[in-house]
Order: structure tokens, then sequence, then C-alpha cells
């Protein structure tokens, strides 16, 4: 997996998916033309209205404790994908968007403490395969737990829809998971 | 040392010893969807899943309109030609929110790991002594998880470890489950339960029936946790033992199982609680809301929309009407709900009331029935409170018990059901 940088955009505590994250309403609304661009151009918009115009491509969310609470719903990690950010570091995750996120292909990283070692706007390099995150501003590197192989494969295919598709086609269903 | 029943049931399931923060792998019993989309299948070109006997599928359950049904057409259609028996397909009007269609059929069986119910709400089977978390799914390319999960079985969670919540003391008339849930979502927080299985056991719990360990273990996942779960007893058993002859292993705790923090609750004097709009973890007593003017009111939902739910709102509603400028809309959560309530003759009463009642679903939780207007104010019984979750962006949603529903409908206004009884 290629290593990741970009800058840090902090956020505060339970980020709510249906709420801060991605308005439900609006998803629902979409239909079927809710695709991760489209989800994308509304991230975080009832907090922070500009987010997706202000941002560059491969920048990071860093957000605080239960990031991507509420529901179950997918829409959330979908448009943090969509709206270019390559990354999220918390300082925890809700576990149901720590699963919806992998699925999607959205790499995010568990770091307790990391609202005080990221401020807003520091340089930040992620090798999410190694488990290292560095923020260059400060100069430092913080080390974490990498996933396990097989569920750094659905990632670096893009997301799930992609990998399940791969094994399709590669007639390696029996390998799904392994 | 001894184990948790979470800790037992993903050691059973996966094959392997588990410990807080492993992720594990594990082949599903049940799998049960409210979707089966036809075109994932022709984009994928297989038309072979893992095991057609244990796919169920609960047709409508989720969206709850009738109008709108080429969702069904396309699940029937995939349904033959992937094999799925026409016994495993609940149809609309013998169905309804698929949680409660699944507890309803035995098809949650104690001791295993239900992912399915793709759905928040998922938790709710926990209180049958499942380990129980939603499956990741969207709609615009594929229903992800789930179609995986059809053609090759396999499952995946984090292993998340367990904090004890031991409730004690006897409930005052009036309140119920719901507000035992939401007082400790008020107490502990929205990240009070942080990756946690929430594991509710006491004389409390043990005193309550199925239907009430429904709606306790339902909302879990907003106190930031896993999930919720219940050590089944023989009100379980006896429960799923009435309705599948499939064989299970209910598991249980041990006595010196480890659990990472331990609550200890005595809820005798707590009265009925309401969540403030527009965060979920807003919880006050209803006595600092009362006289807030509404205009709609919901009894129905996951949460709350089993028959028990259903006799605690007849019991206020009873020989008195709805106030004449609020819609109050009761919708039972499944046919089975429905069928019963109307031989107990709670359908005639409802009516008699003046309340609207739309077949079972989901319905007005998600804005599906009746949904919100403009800035109106509702009181729910529902499972979110977020803005636009049931309507309008502008309206505002209270969160209740039906006991607090039932009364504050009659009232027109935010009103502690104890008075009304």
């Amino acid at each position: 997996m290629k290593v990741m940088r970009g800058k840090a955009w902090v956020f505060g505590d339970n980020l709510d998916v249906d709420f801060e994250i991605v308005p439900f309403r609006m998803v629902q609304s979409l239909e079927k033309a809710r695709t991760m661009e489209v989800l994308g151009q509304y991230c975080m918009s009832p907090i922070d209205p500009g987010f997706p115009k202000r941002i560059s491509k491969g920048d990071f969310i860093v957000a605080g404790i239960n990031m991507g609470c509420g529901h179950d719903h997918v829409d959330g990690p979908r448009a943090i994908k969509g709206c270019g950010i390559s990354a999220v570091i918390a300082e925890s995750l809700h576990d149901w968007f720590f699963r919806n996120s992998i699925l999607t292909g959205l790499p995010v990283v568990e770091y307790k403490g990391i609202k005080m070692k990221v401020k807003q706007g520091d340089e930040l390099e992620l090798d999410y395969e190694a488990g290292r995150l560095t923020n260059l501003t400060a100069n430092e590197t913080l080390a974490f737990k990498p996933l396990p192989r097989w569920l750094l494969e659905i990632i670096e295919m893009g997301d799930l829809w992609t990998y399940l598709k791969e094994k399709v086609d590669t007639n390696t269903l029996d390998a799904y998971l392994e | 040392m001894g184990k948790t029943i979470t800790e037992k049931i993903l050691q059973k399931a996966s094959g392997m010893e588990v410990r807080a923060g492993d992720f594990v792998r594990f082949v599903l019993n049940n799998i049960v969807i409210n979707q089966l989309c036809q075109e994932e299948f022709e984009e994928l070109g297989v038309f072979e899943v893992f095991d057609p006997e244990k796919i169920k599928i609960v047709i409508g359950g989720h969206r709850g309109s009738a109008d709108k049904l080429e969702d069904r057409y396309s699940a029937m259609l995939s349904a033959k030609k992937l094999g799925i028996p026409q016994s495993n397909i609940v149809d609309l009007g013998s169905g309804g929110i698929e949680h409660h269609v699944s507890i309803e059929r035995g098809w949650t069986l104690p001791g295993t790991v239900f992912m399915g119910g793709i759905d928040g709400q998922t938790p709710i089977h926990g209180a049958m002594g499942c380990v129980a978390a939603p499956l990741s799914h969207e709609h615009t390319h594929g229903h992800l998880e789930p179609t995986a999960v059809l053609l090759t079985g396999k499952a995946w969670m984090r292993v998340p470890p367990s904090m004890m919540f031991e409730l004690r003391g006897k409930l005052q008339d009036a309140v119920t489950a719901r507000d035992v849930f939401e007082w400790i979502l008020g107490e502990i927080g929205p990240s009070g339960a942080m990756g946690a299985m929430m594991e509710f056991r006491g004389p409390l719990v043990e005193e309550m029936n199925v239907d009430e360990r429904l709606a306790l273990c339902c909302n879990s996942a907003f106190t930031g946790a896993f999930s919720g779960i219940i050590n089944p007893d023989e009100k379980t058993i006896e429960y799923v033992k009435g309705r599948n002859d499939e064989p299970f292993e209910p598991l249980t705790s041990d006595p010196d199982a480890k659990y990472v923090k331990t609550f200890n609750f005595d809820f005798s004097s707590i009265g009925p609680q309401v969540v403030v709009p527009p965060k979920r973890h807003i919880v006050k007593p209803v006595k600092e809301l009362e006289g807030t003017k509404i205009d709609r009111a919901f009894i129905g939902s996951c949460a709350n929309g089993s028959l028990h739910d259903m006799r605690v709102a007849a019991r206020l509603l009873e020989g008195r009407e709805v106030a004449p400028n609020v819609l109050l809309n009761v919708t039972p959560a499944t046919v089975e709900t429905l069928s019963k309530a109307a031989k107990e003759g709670l359908v005639n009463l409802f009516m008699d009331a003046g309340a609207i009642i739309p077949a079972p679903a989901c319905g007005m939780c998600i804005g599906c029935q009746t949904p919100l207007v403009g800035d109106e104010v509702c009181v729910a019984t529902s499972t979110c409170n977020y803005p636009g979750r049931m309507g309008s962006m502008e309206a505002q949603i209270y969160l209740a018990s039906p006991a607090t529903v039932a009364a504050s409908a009659i009232a027109g206004k935010i009103v502690d059901p104890r008075k009304y009884l």
C-alpha cells in the first residue's frame, strides 16, 4: 500500500454518521444517485459547510472519541472517502464505523492521545500497512497495530465490492477473508 | 478464568480462543436480510449462494411502503434464481420489521452470532442471547457485505470487551424498559460503553419479558457500544423452542468472567425519561419537559413495536381520545403483533382514540409513513432523533416510552404518564 501524505483537519468527539458526517435525509433523498463523489460534497456540511471545498485530495481527518457513532449507515465513510480524504485517525472509532470504513476502502486508525499529538494543519504521513503515522510538522512518529493481512487486502483492492468481484472473476471465492 | 457469553459465542463460532481486540471470522448460522438485489448478482455473474436454506428474506419491512414494490420484484426474482426456498421468504402481509420477524420465527438462535438485519438496531437480537451486529450495506453499488455473505456465508468482527450492567429494583408503574435504557444512556453518555458489549443482567432484567428485553437491547449502540446482550434463561429458551425446531445451544457467562467495567444501577426511584432533540444522548426526566406542545406522536419501531408495547399504550389510550391537533401513528412491528393486538381488542381501542394504524413496518421511524412536515414537533418511541430522521429537516423529535407517548398524544403536550393511569 502506498504511503499517504496530507494535511490534518481536526474535529471533535462523537461525530454521528447521520448528523454531522452526512445528513441522513439528504442521503435518503438522493436515492440511487448517492455515489461516493456526490456524498462527498456534503461531508461534514452540518458543522462545516465549506469543508469539502477547502481540503486537498489526500488530506486526513483527525477526530476525537467515538468517531462515526450513531447508526450503521455506510454513507458516513463513503462521504469521507468521496470528498478526497485519504484516511481517518481518531481517539476511538465506533465499531460499526470501523467495519464500514474498511469495507468501503477507507483506511482508519485508532490512536489514543492523537489529539495531543496533532494540531489543525499539521502535515502527516501515514504508512497504513506498517502501522506508522508521522507528524512531519512536529517531527514525531507514532506506531499503531496494523490490520491483519486479510483485511488490508480489501482496502488495497479499493473496497469490498472490487475485492469480491476479483475473487469471483479469478474463481477464488473460497479465499474470501482468508 | 471464566468467560463471558460474548467470548463463548465468538469462540464457538470461530473455533478459536478469542480475546478482546482480536479479529475473528466465522460462518453465519442464519442470514436474515430485507433486500436482495438482482443487479448485484448479474454484475458478478454468479447465481450460487453458499446455502439457500440458511437465507431468509423479509420483504418490505424496512422501507415499509406498499406503493413502491420494485425492491420486492427484484428480491422475488433473485430468490428464485438463487434457489432460496419459498418458505424462507416472508412477504408483505405476513412480515414486518425484519428484526421482530426473525425473533418471532425463532431464526434468532441463542448462542449464535447474528449478523444480518442490515440495520443499526441489530443489537435487539442480543436480547435472545446472540452476539449481534449489522452487516455493512449500501445501495448504489451492490449491497456490499450482504452479497459477500450470501456467496460465502462468511463474516468478520473485532472481538469487543464486555461491560456488566447489573440492574436492580422494581420499576414504578408506567416506567418501562425503554426508560431504563435511556436513563443508562443519560448516565454514562454517548461514549460510556465505547467499543464494548453491554451485558445487561440482574433481577430487573430477569423480571422482564422477552418484549421488554428487546426494548432494552435495541438501542445499545448509542452509548458507543458494539452491541448489547442478555444471558438466555428459561423465558428465552421457552420462547425460541415454541417457534423453531432447529437445535441450539444457549451459552451464558461464567460467574468469574472478566469485565472491563461493572455498573450497578437501582431503578426503583427512576421516572419516565425523554431524549431531547437534536442529539441522541441528551436524556432528561419527563418533568423537565412537561408542557412541551406536540403536533405528532408515534408508537412503533423495532424498539417499541411489540405486543407488550401495544398493551402499555392501550392502557393509557383506553376510553380516551387523542388531542384534536395531534396525529397519533401506532404501527405494530409485525403482522403477528398486529393480529394479536386485534384479537385483544387493542386495534379497535386505538381507532376509537383516533390513531392511524399503518401496515407493520419501520414506517414513520424512518419517515416512510406519515412523515413529519415543516417544523412539526413529534414525540415518538422511534430509535433516532437526528434532523430529518422522520421527515422534515426542521422537525423536532423527542424520544420516549410508549406510555409517555400515549399520554402525551392525549394531552397534546409532553406529560408524565404516571398522572394519566
